[in-house]
C-alpha cells in the first residue's frame, strides 16, 4: 500500500485521517441545526451566480453520507498522487476547522455573517415551519412537491429550511447580499435594495447546496390567512412557498410551468403570479382561490 | 572644482524643469483643446456656501448627481450628500450597474423611483411615507430570475388591484395573456 502523501513528500498521518472521520460523524450526528448539513459538499461545489433556474439533484442524507464516507475511504487506501494529496489536505483543514467553528459557534454558517452569528432570534425557515412538519409528511403538499421535483425527500427538504435564513429586511435591510450568502453571490446591493419598495419577500441563491436566503418584508408572516377546512397559515403557506424556490431551485414561471401541478394539483395563476402560489399551498396544493383574503392589519 | 559641479547641476536642474514644464504646458493645452474637466467630485453651493448639490461617488459606491433638502437660512448644519438618505433628488448608477433616478421625502422615504431592477428590466415605483403604493414595470415575484417576464400596474399593498400580463404554461407551450384583479374588501391599514 502507497503512503499518501503531501506535496512535500511528508506522509499523511492514517489517523489525521480516522479522526477527521470521527468529526464527519460526530457533525452529521450533532442534534443541532448543521448537523447533517453539507460541509463536504460545499468544499467540493463552487459557490455559482444568484437567480438562473437551476435544477438540482437532493440526494438523501443517507447518500450524501454514504457518498462521503466512501470517499473518505479511498483517500485512506488508493494511491494518492502528491497532487492530489495536497488538495485534499486543505480540505481536510477546512473541514475540521469548519467542524470545529460549528461545534462553538450559535450559527451554522462559519464566515459568515459575523453580526448576525450574534443574534439568536435569526430565524430560518425550520422555524416558521416547526409546528407544521408534524403534518408535511402526510400533506397534500408533499405529494405534489414529491411528483413535480426530482429526488424530492422530506428529509432533504427539512434540511433545506433549517439552513435557510429569513433576513426581516426592517432589521438587516443595510447588510449586503455577498455578505449573508458567505460570498457565494458576488452582488453588493443591499437587503433593502435586492427586496425593493413594494416585494413581500425575495429569495437569493437558490439551489440545495446553496447557501440561500430569504429576505422578507417586516410584518409579512402576521399577514392574513386563508380562512378554509384544512388550509394552513398564512406564514406556514409563505415559508413552504420560499422554501419551494430555494430547494427547488426554480423561479414562480417555472413553478407554473409544472404541468402535473397543474393537470393534478389545482395550481392556476390567477392574480399577479406569485401570490397565487402561496395562496394554493394555503389550500395544501388542492386548488387555487379566485379570490384572497383581504382582513388584517397590514405594519 | 566645487563650482564647476554646482554650475553642472544648476544646468541639469534647468534642463529637466523646461522639460518637464513643456510637458505641462501641453497636457494644460490638450485639455483645454479637448475641452475635458478632469475631477473626483463637484459640488454647487449657495450663496451661503453651504452644499446643495454634488455629482460624484456616494456612500454606497454609486456615480450620483444629487441635490439636498431646501434650507433655512439659520440651517448651518452640514448636509452629508453621500448618505443616500439625504438625497432629496437623485440620478445615477448603481455600484452594479443598475441606473436610477429618485424623489425622497422628507422622512426619507422614497416618493418616486424609476430604476433597471435585476436583469435590466425597468420599475417605476410611487410611493408614500408608509412605503410603495404603485407599481407599474416588471413584477419580480419572490423568485426574481432571467425568465422573469410579467408585467403590471399594481396597487399596494398586498395586491389591492393590478392589471397586466404574464406568462402562461402548459403542455410546452408558453402564452402570453392579460389578467386584472381587484380586491374590494376593505384592509386595516396602519
Amino acid at each position: 500500500m502507497v503512503v499518501p502523501q503531501t506535496a512535500s513528500g511528508a506522509p499523511i498521518d492514517a489517523d489525521l485521517v480516522h479522526s477527521i472521520y470521527a468529526w464527519e460523524v460526530i457533525a452529521y450526528a450533532l442534534p443541532v441545526p448543521w448537523a447533517g448539513a453539507d460541509w463536504f459538499g460545499m468544499i467540493d461545489t463552487p459557490g455559482g451566480a444568484s437567480g438562473a433556474a437551476q435544477h438540482p439533484q437532493p440526494m438523501f442524507l443517507g447518500q450524501r453520507r454514504g457518498q462521503r464516507r466512501q470517499a473518505i475511504m479511498r483517500n485512506r487506501t488508493q494511491n494518492v498522487s502528491p497532487m492530489d494529496a495536497a488538495s485534499s489536505v486543505p480540505a481536510f483543514a477546512m473541514f475540521t476547522s469548519l467542524a470545529a467553528e460549528a461545534v462553538f459557534s450559535p450559527w451554522p454558517w462559519p464566515n459568515g455573517d459575523a453580526e448576525t452569528q450574534k443574534r439568536t432570534d435569526l430565524p430560518t425557515l425550520r422555524g416558521l415551519l416547526a409546528d407544521h412538519w408534524p403534518k408535511f409528511p402526510s400533506s397534500n403538499c408533499k405529494r405534489a412537491f414529491s411528483y413535480a421535483i426530482p429526488n424530492f425527500s422530506v428529509e432533504t427538504f427539512k434540511n433545506k429550511a433549517i439552513r435557510t435564513p429569513v433576513y426581516d429586511v426592517s432589521i438587516y435591510g443595510n447588510r449586503t447580499l455577498v455578505d449573508v450568502t458567505g460570498g457565494q453571490v458576488q452582488d453588493s446591493r443591499t437587503l433593502a435594495q435586492f427586496l425593493g419598495t413594494v416585494a413581500n419577500a425575495s429569495t437569493a441563491n437558490w439551489g440545495y447546496d446553496k447557501r440561500s436566503v430569504v429576505v422578507v418584508k417586516h410584518g409579512i408572516f402576521s399577514l392574513p390567512s386563508l380562512q378554509c377546512t384544512g388550509c394552513l397559515s398564512r406564514r406556514v403557506a409563505l415559508a413552504l412557498h420560499e422554501l419551494l424556490h430555494v430547494y427547488w431551485g426554480v423561479s414562480d414561471d417555472a413553478i407554473f410551468g409544472t404541468d402535473v401541478l397543474a393537470s393534478s394539483y389545482g395550481l392556476q395563476r390567477v392574480h399577479s403570479g406569485t401570490q397565487d402560489i402561496t395562496w394554493w399551498i394555503s389550500t395544501d396544493c388542492r386548488y387555487t382561490p379566485q379570490t384572497v383574503p383581504s382582513s388584517g392589519a397590514v405594519e | 572644482m566645487k563650482r564647476a559641479y554646482l554650475i553642472l547641476a544648476a544646468i541639469a536642474a534647468g534642463f529637466l524643469s523646461g522639460i518637464l514644464g513643456a510637458q505641462l504646458v501641453h497636457r494644460l493645452e490638450q485639455g483645454a483643446q479637448t475641452g475635458a474637466i478632469r475631477a473626483r467630485r463637484f459640488e454647487l453651493t449657495d450663496e451661503r456656501g453651504r452644499t446643495i448639490a454634488v455629482w460624484g461617488t456616494d456612500s454606497q459606491g454609486s456615480a450620483v448627481l444629487a441635490f439636498s433638502k431646501p434650507r433655512g437660512k439659520d440651517d448651518q448644519a452640514a448636509v452629508d450628500l453621500d448618505d443616500p438618505r439625504n438625497q432629496r433628488a437623485s440620478m445615477g448608477v448603481r455600484p452594479w450597474g443598475s441606473p436610477w433616478i429618485g424623489f425622497m421625502g422628507s422622512d426619507a422615504q422614497p416618493r418616486l423611483e424609476i430604476s433597471l431592477r435585476q436583469y435590466e428590466k425597468p420599475l417605476l415605483v410611487l410611493g408614500d411615507q408608509s412605503g410603495g403604493r404603485v407599481s407599474l414595470g416588471i413584477d419580480e415575484g419572490d423568485a426574481p430570475g432571467p425568465a422573469t417576464d410579467d408585467w403590471s400596474l399594481t396597487f399596494h399593498p398586498e395586491y389591492r388591484a393590478a392589471i397586466g400580463m404574464v406568462k402562461l404554461h402548459g403542455k410546452g407551450q408558453k402564452r402570453l395573456t392579460g389578467f386584472w384583479s381587484i380586491n374590494n374588501e376593505p384592509m386595516k391599514f396602519h
